[in-house]
C-alpha cells in the first residue's frame, strides 16, 4: 500500500567546527492520505530539521542527508532545485512556528497573499512580473480566492484585515492568515511546525478548532511537529515520539495515550501539570551531546529502568499490537542474534 | 527514583499567616499624546483598580491572556511602572513609586519568562552571579565565592564547571536556573514568577517548577505566579486571580476556582486547556466556546471588558463595568450574572 | 592579589573578546575562533601586512638604511636617482633616500591613523551612552550637538583647528579627533536604544544596580561590537586624511617626511621622476588596504561570536 509520504531510514548529520552532530539517526515514517500525524519531542530532538529536510532547505553545504523520502512516489531527496518548486507551497505546505516572524513586514497581507498566488508555479518570474500583475482579469480572479481564504479561516473582518500590515495583527490573525496561505495551493500534505506554542492557550484552542475542520473539509495530511501532547491528542491520529534524534514509539493516538510503553512516553506524561492536581516528576538527566550520543539506546542515560543491554545495543522496534510500536528493551528484542 | 508530592494549602494558609503585600485600588495608566499641534492626551488602563491581598507563603497566581496586564501588575508592583493611582503595602510599609531601588530589591525580586534575554549573554555565569553581591556588599570575596557554589549546587549545576561558562553556552534550563540562584542570593520575601516555563520544553520545566518549590520551603519564601496554563496554577497556586485587560474578573481559592467557575472568561480559559488524560476532563466542570481575541487597551470596550466575547452578554454588560461581588469568603466575581443572587 | 594581566583579560573578556584568546576552560571557543580565522584568509594576509608595517615604523631608525635623510638633510650630488641598489626607492629633488623617508614617515601616519579613532571612540561612545541611556533633555542636547558636527566634513574643521593651533602631529590628531567622535555618539545612542529595553538591563535595575554600572556593565559590553569594527575601518579614514593634509601641505612641517607631503613633494616631478611620489602612495595604500583588511575579518569573526 502506498502511503502519502514515506520517510525510509532518513539520517541527518551537520558538519560543525567540533565535528559531525547526530542529529537525526535512522527515522521511519509513514504517513497515509488524508491522515494527521503528530511528531512529538522536545527542543533539539531533530523534529524540526525532519520538517525542512522534507522541505529540501536545508543548507546543503553542513548537512549529510542519507535515506529517502518518498512523496507520491517520488524521492524528493533527489530532486534538484528546480523540481522542488512543484513541491513547495503546491503539493507540500508549511505553517511555522512565530507566524508574525514569518510574513513580509513590509508588504500587507493582500499583497503578500496575491503575490503568492499569481507566481506561485511561475518559472522565470522576473521576466513575467509586470505583465502579470497588471493582468486586471487575473488580478480580480486572485482577489476573490484571497477573500475566500481569509474567510474560510474565520477571519472576522476580512476587509479590514487584508489591508493591514502584519505588525498590526495579532498572534492568532497572523497565524490564520499563514494557515489560509499554507492551504491556497491545495496541498495533500501540511507540515506544521509547533504552530501554537507562540500563542495564548485561548487562541491555540481556536486555531486546532479551526486546522480540525479544515482538515475535514479539504482532505489534506498533516505532519503536525508538537512538544505539547494535549495538543497532539486534539489534533492528531496517529503519533511518533521521538527522542534525540530516533523515534521511540509509534502508533495510533489512542492506543499510545490509553497504553504508553516507552519510558520517555512515560517520562513525559509525569512531567506535564494535570488538572487532577497530581504532582509532577521531571525526567533526570538532560538531552545527549549530538556529537558523542551514547551508543546503545540514546535515552540509557536518563532511563529509571535501563538495563546492562540498553548500555551496548540500540532496541529495535518491537510490535506490540497493529496500531503500536516500541523501541525498547523493556519489551523484548534482546535475545536476537 | 523519589515521588514528592507537595500538598497545597488552602484555608490554612489564610488564617495563619498574616498579609504580606497588600495592594489597594491599584491603577496604572499610560499616558499617550498623539496629534502634532494641539496634544490630545488619552490613557490606556494597563491596570484599572486592582485590589488583591498576598499571604505569605502563599502562592498567589495571576492569570489571563496577554495582554491582559499581568505583567503590568508585577511590574508596578516593582517600581518600573510609574502607579497612577493607588496603594501597594509591603508588610505594612507602602511602596507605591518607591525611590529606594536596593531595599526593594531585597525584599522583592522578579524571575524572567525567558532566561536568555534576562541574562547578559556576553557574560559568564560568575559574573552575573557575582553582581547582586557586589551591587548589595554582601560577602567579601572569598565568602561570596562559596556562597555562590553552594547555590549551584542546590540547583544541581556542579561549580567546577559552570562558573566559568558563558551565558551564551547554556541551555534554557540552566539559563533558569542561574536566573533563579542570582535573585536568591538576595534572600528576598516575594518572589514574582512572570511565566517561568512557558519558554521551556516539558521535561525542562517540570525540573524547574521542582526546585521552585524546593527553594519555596526551603527559603521561606512567597510567590506570584503569572501564567495562562491553568494546568499550572491548578498544581501549584492557593489562591488565583483571573485578569482581563487589566481588571479583576474573578478571584478565588484553588479548589473553589475549579470546582465552581463563575466567571465566563474563567470558563473560557478552562475550556481551552487542551488535556492530556481522560480523567482530566471530569476536572472542568463547565464550558463555553473559546471565540475572539483580546483586545488591544487602545480600544476597550464599554461597560463589562468581556462583553464581546460573553456568550453571556446582557444589555447592561454593555453600559456599566459591573461590581465586584461576594460569593463567599474564599470566592469573588465581578459579573452582572450574579449581582442579584448574591 | 591583583595581577594587572587578569585585570586586562577580565576586561577584555566582558567585552567578549577574551572569550576566545585564552581561556583555557572554553577550548571550544578557541577552535571556533581558529576555524572561523583560518577560513578568512583575507584577514590573515592583512593582519600580515599590518605587521610588517608595524615592525618597519618602529625599527626605522635601525632598518633605514640613511636614516639621517629623514631630518635635515641634502645632498646635491644625487639628487633625482631612479630606483638602483643603493638607494631602493631612488631619491628625491634634495638627494634624500626615500625608502628611509618613507620609515619615518609611517611613524606619524600610524600614529595618527591608529589614535584618531581612538580618541574619537573614546568620546563619542561616552557621550553616545549617556544621550542613549538617560535620553530626553540631555540626550536631545548631545544628539543635536552631533548633528552640527556631523555635517561639516572633517577636513574642514581640521583645516580651521590647524590654522588656530598651527602644524605638528599632536595638532593633526587634535583636529581630526574634534570631528571624528561624532559618528560615534550617532551610532553608540541607537544602539544603547534598543540594548536600553533588553530585559537583562531591565533585571539588573530591579537587583538594584546603580545607573553607572548598568551603563558601563552591561549596555555598553553589548553596544561595542560595532564600535569596535568601525574603529578598525576609522583608522584607514584617519590614515586617509592625515596623508591628505599632508598633501596639502597642513600640519606638518617640513622636512618631516609624512607620507602624504611626500606625495606632494613628488607631484612637481611627476612623470619623469615617478618614484618620488608612487612608493609614499603605495604605503599609503597598504596601510589602508591591511587594515581594512583586517578589520573585515574581525568583523567576520565578532559576528559569529554575538549570534
Amino acid at each position: 500500500m502506498e502511503y502519502l509520504l514515506s520517510i525510509k531510514n532518513l539520517k541527518i548529520y551537520f558538519n560543525s567546527p567540533q565535528g559531525i552532530l547526530k542529529v537525526v539517526e535512522n527515522v521511519n515514517i509513514d504517513i497515509d492520505y488524508k491522515e494527521v500525524v503528530g511528531l512529538i519531542g522536545e527542543t533539539g530532538c531533530g523534529k524540526s530539521i525532519i520538517l525542512k529536510s522534507i522541505l529540501g532547505i536545508l543548507p546543503k553545504t553542513t548537512s549529510i542527508i542519507n535515506g529517502e523520502i518518498i512523496y507520491k512516489g517520488v524521492n524528493l531527496l533527489n530532486l534538484s532545485e528546480k523540481d522542488f518548486y512543484k513541491y513547495r507551497g503546491i503539493e507540500i505546505s508549511y505553517i511555522p512556528q512565530h507566524p508574525l516572524e514569518s510574513l513580509f513586514p513590509v508588504f500587507t497581507v493582500e499583497e503578500q497573499f496575491r503575490d503568492l498566488i499569481l507566481f506561485r508555479n511561475v518559472s522565470n518570474a522576473y521576466r513575467k512580473y509586470y505583465i502579470i500583475k497588471n493582468n486586471k482579469n487575473k488580478l480580480n480572479e486572485t482577489y476573490k480566492i484571497i477573500i475566500d481564504w481569509l474567510k474560510n479561516v474565520g477571519i472576522p473582518n476580512v476587509d479590514v484585515v487584508m489591508k493591514q500590515y502584519p505588525f498590526e495583527l495579532s498572534g492568532g490573525l497572523a497565524q490564520r492568515v499563514l494557515i489560509a496561505m499554507a492551504l491556497s495551493g491545495n496541498p495533500s500534505l501540511l507540515l506544521a511546525d509547533e504552530p501554537t506554542t507562540a500563542l495564548d492557550v485561548t487562541i491555540q484552542k481556536q486555531i486546532i478548532d479551526l486546522l480540525n475542520s479544515l482538515i475535514s473539509k479539504y482532505n489534506f495530511s498533516v505532519l503536525f511537529v508538537t512538544h505539547n501532547l494535549g495538543i497532539a491528542r486534539m489534533l492528531t491520529k496517529k503519533i511518533y515520539i521521538m527522542y534525540a534524534g530516533k523515534i521511540v514509539e509509534y502508533g495510533s493516538t489512542d492506543e499510545i495515550f490509553k497504553n504508553p510503553l516507552h519510558p520517555y512516553t512515560w517520562g513525559l506524561l509525569k512531567a506535564i501539570p494535570k488538572l487532577t492536581g497530581e504532582a509532577i516528576k521531571s525526567i533526570e538527566g538532560s538531552i545527549p551531546n549530538y556529537l558523542t550520543p551514547p551508543p546503545g539506546c540514546r535515552f540509557y542515560p536518563r532511563c529509571p529502568y535501563a538495563m546492562d543491554i540498553c548500555k551496548i545495543k540500540e532496541p529495535s522496534f518491537i510490535k506490540v499490537n497493529e496500531n503500536h510500536y516500541v523501541s525498547c528493551f523493556l519489551y523484548g528484542g534482546e535475545k536476537n542474534e | 527514583m523519589k515521588i514528592t508530592m507537595y500538598p497545597v494549602f488552602f484555608m490554612e494558609v489564610k488564617k495563619m499567616n498574616e498579609i504580606l503585600l497588600k495592594v489597594d485600588k491599584l491603577k496604572v495608566y499610560f499616558t499617550i499624546s498623539s496629534g502634532m499641534f494641539i496634544k490630545q492626551k488619552y490613557f490606556l488602563k494597563a491596570v484599572d483598580d486592582i485590589s488583591f491581598n498576598i499571604y505569605k507563603n502563599e502562592i498567589f497566581a495571576i492569570v489571563g491572556e496577554s495582554g491582559s496586564g499581568k505583567t503590568t501588575v508585577a511590574k508596578s508592583i516593582l517600581g518600573i511602572y510609574k502607579v497612577t493611582s493607588g496603594n501597594i503595602f509591603l508588610e505594612g510599609e507602602n511602596i507605591v513609586n518607591f525611590k529606594n531601588r536596593k531595599l526593594l530589591a531585597r525584599k522583592i525580586q522578579y524571575l524572567y519568562q525567558d532566561p536568555s534575554s534576562s541574562l547578559d549573554p556576553r557574560k559568564k555565569v560568575l559574573d552575573i552571579l557575582m553582581e547582586p553581591i557586589l551591587v548589595h556588599k554582601l560577602y567579601n570575596k572569598v565568602d561570596a565565592k562559596k556562597i555562590i557554589e553552594n547555590y549551584l549546587e542546590l540547583v544541581k549545576l556542579p561549580p567546577s564547571s559552570y562558573l566559568n561558562k558563558y551565558i551564551i553556552n547554556l541551555s534554557g534550563g540552566e539559563k533558569q536556573r542561574i536566573a533563579i540562584v542570582r535573585l536568591l542570593l538576595l534572600k528576598p520575601k516575594l518572589i514574582i514568577l512572570d511565566e517561568p516555563t512557558a519558554s521551556l520544553d516539558v521535561s525542562v520545566q517540570a525540573k524547574i517548577l521542582e526546585l521552585l518549590l524546593d527553594i519555596k520551603n526551603k527559603y521561606d519564601l512567597t510567590y506570584i505566579l503569572i501564567t495562562h496554563d491553568l494546568s499550572l496554577v491548578k498544581n501549584l497556586a492557593n489562591r488565583i486571580l483571573v485578569l482581563y485587560l487589566g481588571k479583576i474578573m474573578e478571584i478565588a481559592e484553588n479548589n473553589e476556582l475549579f470546582l465552581n467557575p463563575l466567571h465566563p472568561y474563567t470558563i473560557m480559559l478552562l475550556s481551552s486547556i487542551p488535556v492530556v488524560t481522560d480523567e482530566e476532563l471530569k476536572y472542568i466542570k463547565k464550558r463555553i466556546e473559546t471565540i475572539g481575541e483580546i483586545q488591544q487597551l487602545t480600544q476597550v470596550p464599554s461597560g463589562c471588558v468581556f462583553h464581546p466575547r460573553c456568550p453571556y452578554a446582557m444589555e447592561i454588560c454593555k453600559n456599566e463595568d459591573p461590581p465586584l461581588i461576594k460569593i463567599n469568603e474564599n470566592h469573588f466575581v465581578k459579573c452582572h450574572l450574579f449581582k442579584n443572587n448574591f | 592579589m591583583k595581577n594587572p594581566k587578569n585585570i586586562s583579560k577580565r576586561i577584555l573578556a566582558s567585552f567578549g573578546i577574551g572569550s576566545f584568546k585564552n581561556i583555557k576552560n572554553e577550548n571550544v571557543k578557541l577552535e571556533e575562533f581558529l576555524f572561523k580565522f583560518k577560513r578568512n584568509k583575507l584577514a590573515i594576509v592583512g593582519l600580515s601586512i599590518f605587521i610588517i608595517l608595524i615592525f618597519l615604523a618602529v625599527f626605522a631608525n635601525w632598518i633605514a638604511p640613511y636614516p639621517q635623510d629623514a631630518g635635515i638633510a641634502v645632498h646635491f650630488n644625487q639628487t633625482l636617482q631612479p630606483p638602483s641598489f643603493k638607494h631602493i626607492f631612488g631619491t628625491d629633488d634634495l638627494g634624500r633616500d626615500i625608502f628611509s623617508r618613507i620609515l619615518f614617515g609611517l611613524r606619524y601616519t600610524l600614529i595618527a591613523g591608529l589614535t584618531i579613532p581612538i580618541i574619537g571612540a573614546l568620546i563619542g561612545v561616552t557621550l553616545g551612552l549617556i544621550a542613549g541611556y538617560f535620553g530626553k533633555k540631555i540626550g536631545t542636547v548631545i544628539m543635536r550637538i552631533t548633528d552640527v558636527f556631523l555635517s561639516i566634513p572633517p577636513l574642514v574643521i581640521a583645516l580651521l583647528v590647524i590654522s588656530v593651533l598651527g602644524p605638528g602631529l599632536l595638532n593633526i590628531i587634535i583636529a581630526l579627533s574634534i570631528d571624528w567622535w561624532s559618528w560615534y555618539v550617532r551610532m553608540v545612542q541607537a544602539e544603547v536604544l534598543v540594548i536600553r529595553e533588553q530585559n537583562f538591563v531591565e533585571a539588573s535595575y530591579i537587583l538594584g544596580s546603580s545607573k553607572f554600572r548598568i551603563i558601563f556593565s552591561h549596555i555598553l559590553p553589548n553596544a561595542i561590537f560595532p564600535v569596535i569594527v568601525k574603529i578598525t575601518l576609522d583608522m584607514g579614514y584617519a590614515i586617509l586624511n592625515v596623508a591628505s593634509l599632508g598633501f596639502l601641505g597642513l600640519g606638518i612641517t617640513p622636512p618631516t617626511p609624512e607620507l602624504g607631503y611626500l606625495v606632494a613633494e613628488g607631484r612637481l616631478f611627476l612623470p619623469n621622476d615617478w618614484w618620488i611620489s608612487t612608493f609614499p602612495g603605495l604605503f599609503i595604500f597598504l596601510a589602508i588596504l591591511s587594515i581594512n583588511l583586517l578589520g573585515d575579518g574581525l568583523r567576520d569573526i565578532f559576528d559569529v561570536e554575538v549570534t
